[in-house]
């Protein structure tokens, strides 16, 4: 096939699927009514497409580990154990599942003791490494960022039972930054991202971003 | 509790003490919880995807013989084409109807989400019965509304920030500063609450059994820190 | 070395193992700090208040376990107070790991899921539904075609309380229990935006600061994190809902004060190693 056709049928169908549901979004009348079902249509096609996605994962993680494994690199025995928990966990969902997938009180019993402690364990060590940068790395250097560890310090006392047991007003202070100054940054930087993320769906319905499609587009 | 119940229990209070082994020293117990966690990540969204392409497309096709949903399952069969590196541009497709799709609606709907909505939200009318730190209150309304040109202006590099536009991106960037140390504030508290939750697993006493491997696991740490000790002194 | 120089260079698995006791010794012996509610806790609250009995209620469950200390406790609450006002839960999730979590709240909350006589024609879980954005604007067009059948692979026609659903103009109300993307301003943009479905949610307190923006125009309310989930236990303690965060809140409150002590400390030996170098 061409390099013309190759290169230019995604960006035609990406410029097609974002006309289709802009469309959507704004046209909703009694004359719209079929173009409206269509593109209900299209939104399931596109999420049963999308789900195949996930192939990609397996497929590379297995690459990786199996290729680890054949060559015996370092750690290698971690590679067998991260292959047995995918496909362990895959085959207990799809193949001794009876059709429950997910539901099966099997899969339920090995998701809930073993899937969600060590994912939020792993996500809790945060809160160590962000103790040992505040002690470390959080210097008011600047006027600036005094301003913003003092305004840091009020918002945790104020939020934590403590800060209005000691003191009431802390509460409503507390709420004012929360109210007027952050709210007024994050809304100026929310409505500049309104603005860039516009820009930059332009530049992909129209293909002159194609970063997106994967090496060599 | 059942047999299995506390064996589920016991097996999730050491692999949470096996993560949190890596703050004594990296360590092989740490690598290990780490791999097995990804493998069962990929696992579990390929078994929710297979239960979603099952219900949604497989059903109809197999029981009521609606074949057009063969259509988008072989556009989906597409992604395979990620790893045949001679036909990459095919996987380009099933990529392009995603991301087409997915951004067109984020660019209908952020218009008047993330623009109109919070420019009137901006302007809004003030409530005489509000509190003093109300965002309805009058006088935080225009202070609202002075920080938020001073954040926009903040952003403006087209032009050269002089006079009346440096002044104003000066405003925006104190408010920007409180903003953003409001900002640390909630995220210390998220993650030490995330860290909370599992302490909390882990020192349920007495109605849990978690807490058995907390004195295990410290005997453990106490052995290894005077094995290390031991060697240490040897070699000097 | 002088003492402030000892301090910046502390090793840090200290600085760990101070982090672990001020947590773990209010978990062990509780303090009991009083809880103030809050204002945007208050607005969650008084917009579930507002429900009639057999109003449907989208619970969309958008988190990961990894969030779910601050989570799920806001989602045994608002499953509790949507029983409580009688309305009609429609369970559902865009993030594929949080749908058996939403099921382990149902079943905190009803005492068991499928099972239950009230499944189906009171609540049910309709599971994972793909795509995000996407998926969001399909179930909002479409019910049914987006979700065919539920969690334990019924059909959704057969399901009672779903027959006459079809799109998002059905839902007198939308909750998300969100911690990142697909989240808060999806949800905006596809049904508050598009339906005018009245929309509260439960973030995590790292998306608390953006999310206040949106309220009250937008979101009617918020429960900003573990905090916000205590205070919301403690509007719920009217139902008789019996809430466990009093611990986690000391524990919340003392390791503020260690992270505001570690910061004033580090300056200090930074301010003196700094300025007092011309000594």
């Amino acid at each position: 096939m061409s390099v013309a056709i190759r290169r230019n049928v995604p960006l035609v169908i990406t410029f097609i699927a974002g006309l289709l549901v802009i469309g959507d979004y704004y046209f909703k009348t009694p004359a719209t009514v079929e173009f409206n079902k269509l593109v209900s249509n299209w939104m399931t096609f596109v999420n049963v497409a999308s789900t195949f996605a996930v192939v990609i994962g397996i497929g590379t993680l297995t690459r990786i580990h199996v290729r680890r494994l054949s060559q015996h690199k370092a750690g290698w025995y971690n590679s067998v154990v991260l292959l047995i928990a995918l496909y362990g966990l895959l085959i207990t969902g799809l193949v001794l599942g009876e059709g429950k997938f997910t539901a099966h009180p099997i899969y339920t019993y090995w998701f809930n003791n073993l899937y969600v402690p060590l994912d939020s364990t792993i996500f809790s060590m945060l809160a160590f490494y962000i103790a040992s940068a505040a002690y470390r790395a959080f210097r008011a250097r600047t006027a600036e960022a005094t301003v913003l560890l003092i305004s840091a310090v009020v918002v945790m006392i104020g939020r934590a039972p403590i800060g209005p047991a000691v003191w009431s007003d802390l509460a409503n202070i507390t709420n004012w930054i929360m109210n007027i100054p952050n709210s007024a940054g994050m809304r100026g930087i929310t409505i500049g991202v309104a603005l860039g993320v516009l820009a930059m769906g332009i530049r992909v319905l129209l293909g002159r971003e194609r970063g997106y499609l994967g090496p060599g587009a | 509790m059942t047999i299995p119940e506390m064996l589920g229990t016991l097996m999730a209070a050491t692999f949470t003490l096996m993560v949190y082994s890596f703050f004594y020293k990296e360590n092989k117990a740490y690598r290990l919880a780490e791999h097995i966690f990804i493998g069962l990540a990929v696992a579990h969204g390929a078994v929710t995807s297979s239960k979603y392409i099952w219900d949604t497309a497989l059903t109809p096709l197999l029981t009521k013989g609606e074949t057009y949903w063969i259509l988008p399952m072989l556009v989906g069969l597409l992604f395979l084409f990620f790893f045949v590196k001679k036909y990459f541009w095919i996987y380009r497709i099933p990529i392009s109807t995603v991301v087409g799709t997915g951004i067109g609606l984020g660019m209908a709907g952020l218009m008047r989400t993330q623009f109109v909505d919070q420019i009137k939200a901006t302007i809004g009318l003030a409530n005489p019965k509000a509190a003093w730190y109300s965002a309805d209150y009058l006088i935080n309304m225009v202070i609202v509304a002075i920080m938020v040109i001073g954040t926009l202006a903040f952003f403006i590099f087209t032009i050269e920030q002089k006079g009346a536009l440096k002044y104003a991106a000066h405003v925006g960037r104190w408010t920007m500063m409180i903003a953003f140390g409001a900002a640390f504030g909630f995220t210390v508290m998220a993650r030490m609450s995330l860290l909370i939750g599992r302490m909390q697993f882990l020192l349920d006493y007495p109605t849990g059994v978690a807490w058995y491997t907390v004195p295990i696991a410290i005997l453990i740490l106490a052995a290894v820190v005077l094995m290390q000790r031991s060697k240490g002194a040897k070699k000097a | 070395m002088s003492l402030f120089e000892r301090l910046e260079k502390v090793d840090v698995r200290a600085i760990y193992l101070l982090l672990f006791l001020v947590i773990s010794l209010p978990l062990i012996k509780p303090i009991g700090m009083p809880i103030t509610t809050s204002q945007m806790t208050i607005a969650y609250y008084d917009v579930v208040e507002k429900l009639k009995a057999g109003d449907y209620v989208v619970v969309s469950s958008d988190f990961s376990p990894a969030s779910m200390a601050e989570q799920y406790p806001a989602t045994k609450g608002t499953l509790a107070h949507l029983v409580a006002k009688g309305a009609k839960i429609v369970g559902l999730g865009f993030w594929a790991d949080s749908v058996p979590l939403l099921e382990n709240a149902m079943k905190a909350t009803f005492g068991s899921t499928k099972d239950n006589p009230k499944y189906g024609t009171d609540f049910v879980l309709l599971g994972w539904v793909p795509n995000g954005e996407v998926g969001m604007a399909a179930l909002g067009k479409d019910v049914q075609t987006t979700c065919p059948k539920d969690y334990y692979g019924t059909a959704i026609g057969a399901i009672p309380m779903m027959k006459d659903i079809k799109s998002a103009r059905d839902f007198k109300l939308l909750i998300t229990i969100a911690s990142g993307t697909p989240g808060v301003p999806e949800w905006l943009r596809q049904w508050q935006a598009a339906y005018g479905t009245t929309t509260i949610t439960a973030v995590t307190a790292v998306s608390a600061p953006a999310t206040r923006i949106y309220f009250p125009a937008q979101v009617g309310g918020v429960i900003e994190g573990l905090a916000g989930a205590a205070e919301y236990e403690v509007l719920l303690t009217r139902y008789g809902y019996k809430g466990t965060l009093v611990p986690p809140m000391d524990a919340q409150s003392l390791s503020h004060l260690l992270v505001i002590a570690f910061i004033v400390l580090g300056n200090i030996a930074f301010a003196v190693r700094k300025y007092g170098k011309g000594k």
